[in-house]
């Protein structure tokens, strides 16, 4: 075992072949870097802090389980992305499940609308942050940002807030640079038409 | 340009993604064009709109946490263990295979090494013997068939019986 603090420079890549053969400290110096990006990704995506907290952790638990079968085909953050927006996916079905099992069918029409999250921890009490969360623009840009399909929800978060280009959103999504080219005009459209109204 | 082309576009400009000819002539095109600079405006106004939702920071203990959950699943890391060996099983069909060539095998080996004891047992009876064994082929289907575990226990009943008289 290398267990030797890692230099502040050492790639993530190199790291995570660390962590393969056990090192605690590399997955320790893993977890620091990439901690505020993924929880940040799920906060952004769910809007619940407690439940981004756990889903977080359970995105580096993915990343110490996967060590030994990760492969440097791409980039380290390329692949925490992905394992990060297939935990949002799925929470996003879990929940819809859950709601399923709470109301009986809607009538809802439109294609976006089974996309649309059902808020998690609704029924949990709201922590400190999600009042503070609740300063009305605060909650309005939340807000327009969870009404809107998910794949448009992810797009929106890696362009905005990581500043990723589309090739690196295509990589993570699992999907063309062209598709996400069209969610993000599609999603512009649809915050423009959430937003923009309270601004008057 | 037209307008209606270059509206289309703007989200893909904003975020620098057309390429560089495009991107030139979408600049032009706004600083002369005042509805498509509105436009563009609008839609940069949503994006810092967007900063209205700051970054968080992890909880502290995060890390202790995350921690915990490991060291509770690597105790727990028996049963996936167990699902490893049995992952390094082939597929379905040759362990089947592989199952089914065994038994022959067995079956095989099982004759030959009885069909030795035969000759052990009925030493005094050679001729007797070498007969039995030739009738075998024909006697597959008897309830107890020459060479099977039932006939060898029987045979060594009797035998036994015999030594008693
Ligand atoms: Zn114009």
């Amino acid at each position: 075992m290398n267990n030797n603090l890692p230099d502040e420079g050492t790639l993530s890549e190199d790291l995570m072949a660390r962590v393969a053969k056990g090192d605690n400290y590399a997955f320790e110096a893993l977890v620091k870097r990439h901690q505020g990006a993924v929880l940040n990704l799920i906060h952004r995506f769910i809007g619940y802090r407690a439940r981004a907290e756990d889903l977080a952790q359970e995105v580096f638990i993915r990343v110490w389980q996967a060590a030994g079968r990760y492969k440097r085909t791409a980039k380290f953050s390329t692949w925490i992305y992905r394992i990060t927006a297939n935990l949002c996916l799925n929470e996003l079905k879990s929940a819809r499940r859950r709601k399923l099992l709470f109301l009986s069918s809607s009538g809802g029409k439109g294609e976006n609308r089974e996309d649309r999250y059902f808020e998690p921890g609704a029924d949990r009490e709201p922590s400190p942050e999600d009042l503070l969360l609740t300063a009305e623009r605060n909650r309005q840009v939340s807000a327009a940002l969870r009404s809107l399909p998910a794949n448009q929800r992810l797009a929106v978060i890696l362009k905005r807030y990581d500043d990723l280009s589309y090739r690196e959103i295509a990589q993570i999504l699992g999907c063309s640079v062209s598709a996400v080219d069209s969610l993000l005009v599609r999603a512009k459209r649809n915050l423009r038409k959430n937003l923009i109204p309270y601004e008057k | 340009m037209k307008c209606r082309n270059v509206q289309k576009r703007l989200p893909v400009y904003q975020d620098g993604e057309l390429s560089s000819v495009e991107q030139d002539r979408i600049k032009s095109h706004l600083t002369d064009c005042p509805e498509c600079s509105k436009q563009y405006k609008e839609l940069q106004r949503v994006w810092d709109l967007l900063s209205d939702f700051p970054d968080i920071q992890p909880m502290p203990g995060f890390h202790l946490r995350l921690r915990k959950k490991i060291s509770g699943l690597r105790e727990h890391q028996f049963i996936p263990r167990l699902r490893q060996v049995f992952q390094l099983l082939p597929s379905p069909l040759a362990t089947v295979t592989l199952a089914l060539v065994g038994l022959v095998t067995g079956i095989y080996l099982g004759n030959v090494i009885f069909e030795e004891g035969l000759v052990f047992f009925q030493r005094r009876q050679p001729s007797y013997a070498q007969e039995h064994v030739s009738l075998a082929s024909i006697r597959t289907f008897d309830a107890a068939p020459p060479g099977s575990l039932t006939h060898g226990y029987l045979r060594m009943a009797s035998h036994s019986l015999e030594a008693h008289r």
